[in-house]
């Protein structure tokens, strides 16, 4: 067999042209391939961290909501106004349903308490200290949230009155205006 | 005839050699190709290089192909997974916005569960009151008792470094450093102090008194102010301070469920001990003095008449 100029140009192209395709086509694709996949590696390095940290997304939305509930649950003993009467009326019961007898009050200044309003009153009753153990469980049994910030107990002889207490309930409302602005 | 001896005999093809034998006759014809003619042959030949190379072309061609064709596929499946990732990666982003809004709400809501449950006193007065009378020992009782609360007002400072709950923040977050400026509301604070005066019969159980309240998870800092002596109705007895103070992280509703039980054994007990003396007042066997000293639970003694320090 002899080697002719057309063999030879015909062993030429099949030489270069997988020579050719391969620096000029399949080495670049699989450069881009290369650097792609280090891409993508990198985000998925980058994405189990971001996933790791979002995970908490569910268990933080379960505790939001379970702290806006409790907020609520609070919330719901503050009523929007004073409603000194009810108080009044509340309070005089609980009184003389334990034994006292009817309460003397005294409302003072209403002040700030961070987002709600304050009312304070000065309370004095009269009778023995069962029957104020069972006011003050009864007091603390309402739906609306009152505090007692002092206490005053004395004895006294009296007959049918054994002790003398004064002290501050404080009840809290709703500050409407107060809660805009902190929101 | 003398023939080119390379031209096979009977009319051999051209180029046919014929080699001769040892032994002389007919020589042993070694043909030079085949019978075909010789352009039929460079023809043959030919076609059969042009087919060679047309089949190593295509040999060539079905690798260079093949191979464009696997690496086109891994680029498509690159491209593929790298789509994939980014969109998961969008998901992602949309997730991290979303905890970012969830760790500002929280915060938000913290605040104001803190303030709201500030509110609350966490320690019931009826609780309180229960565990100073339940602590009593028997022949010691309160005649004042003075709770004074004090509001405690807190400056606003600035978190130390690192003490920030850990946050997704971005550099364009305008919205959480606009909350950050904004100032904290405080949680209303008190702070609680007790003071307590009441007699005894004698210094011992006033003591015990004293060891009692110090045991007693909702106050701190008890101290004995003084014991002095004082008169009731013709009696020697002692007179007592006690000061204290409520703890500001005391859990007092803990305390309350069982308190009602040790109120209803306590008053049992007082019933049973009134009972028992009246008995035995009635059948002439008891010691009035012993009537007079107190010791009922409850703070219904009058106030006694001061006779002096004795610390």
């Amino acid at each position: 067999m002899r080697f002719g100029i057309r063999s030879i140009i015909l062993l030429v192209i099949l030489v270069l042209m997988p020579v050719l395709t391969w620096l000029w086509v399949l080495r670049p694709q699989n450069s881009r391939i290369e650097q792609a996949r280090k891409d993508i590696a990198q985000k998925r390095e980058l994405l189990a961290k971001l996933q790791q940290e979002t995970a908490r997304n569910n268990d933080l939305q379960k505790a939001n909501e379970s702290i806006r509930s409790a907020v609520f649950a609070i919330e719901e003993r503050l009523p929007n106004e004073k409603e000194i009467d009810s108080v009044v009326r509340q309070i005089t019961d609980l009184a003389v349903s334990a034994g006292l007898q009817s309460p003397a009050m005294k409302s003072n200044k209403p002040m700030q308490a961070a987002l709600y309003k304050e009312q304070p009153l000065e309370i004095a009753m009269e009778g023995d200290f069962s029957g104020f153990f069972t006011f003050l469980v009864n007091l603390e049994r309402l739906p609306r949230i009152t505090r007692i910030p002092d206490l005053k107990l004395r004895t006294q002889e009296k007959e049918n009155a054994e002790l003398k207490a004064e002290f501050t309930l404080s009840i809290y409302f709703q500050d409407e205006e107060r809660q805009a602005q902190a929101q | 005839m003398s023939e080119p001896t390379n031209a096979a005999p009977g009319g051999a093809f051209p180029g046919a050699t014929v080699a001769g034998g040892p032994g002389g006759g007919m020589p042993r014809a070694t043909l030079k190709s085949s019978f075909l003619p010789a352009d039929y042959v460079a023809r043959k030949s030919e076609q059969r290089a042009t087919m060679l190379g047309l089949g190593l072309f295509g040999l060539v061609m079905l690798g260079v192909v093949g191979a464009f064709l696997v690496t086109n596929r891994a680029w498509t499946s690159v491209r593929e997974e790298r789509l994939a990732v980014d969109k998961l990666y969008a998901e992602e982003a949309g997730k991290i916005e979303q905890l970012k809004e969830l760790e500002q709400q929280r915060a938000q809501m913290m605040e104001k569960a803190e303030v709201t449950a500030a509110l609350i006193e966490n320690v019931p007065r009826s609780v309180l009151l229960g565990e100073l009378v339940l602590r009593l020992p028997e022949d010691v009782k309160l005649t004042n008792m003075d709770l004074k609360g004090t509001r405690i007002e807190t400056r606003v400072q600035a978190p130390p470094p690192g003490a920030a709950p850990m946050q997704v923040k971005s550099l364009a977050d305008t919205k959480s450093k606009a909350a950050e400026t904004k100032p904290k509301i405080q949680a209303p604070r008190f702070q609680h102090t007790l003071l307590m005066q009441g007699v005894a019969s004698n210094n011992n159980d006033i003591a015990d008194y004293v060891a009692s309240l110090r045991a007693c998870p909702l106050l701190q800092g008890v101290e004995l102010n003084y014991i002095r002596e004082a008169t009731i109705q013709d009696r020697s007895l002692r007179q007592f301070e006690i000061q204290a103070e409520i703890r500001q992280d005391a859990d007092g509703r803990a305390l309350a469920a069982g308190l009602t039980q040790r109120l209803q054994e306590s008053t049992e007990k007082a019933i049973a001990d009134a009972t028992s003396n009246i008995t035995l007042r009635a059948s002439g066997k008891g010691d009035p003095a012993s009537n007079a000293a107190p010791a009922s639970t409850h703070a219904a003694q009058p106030a006694p008449q001061d006779s002096g320090d004795n610390r």
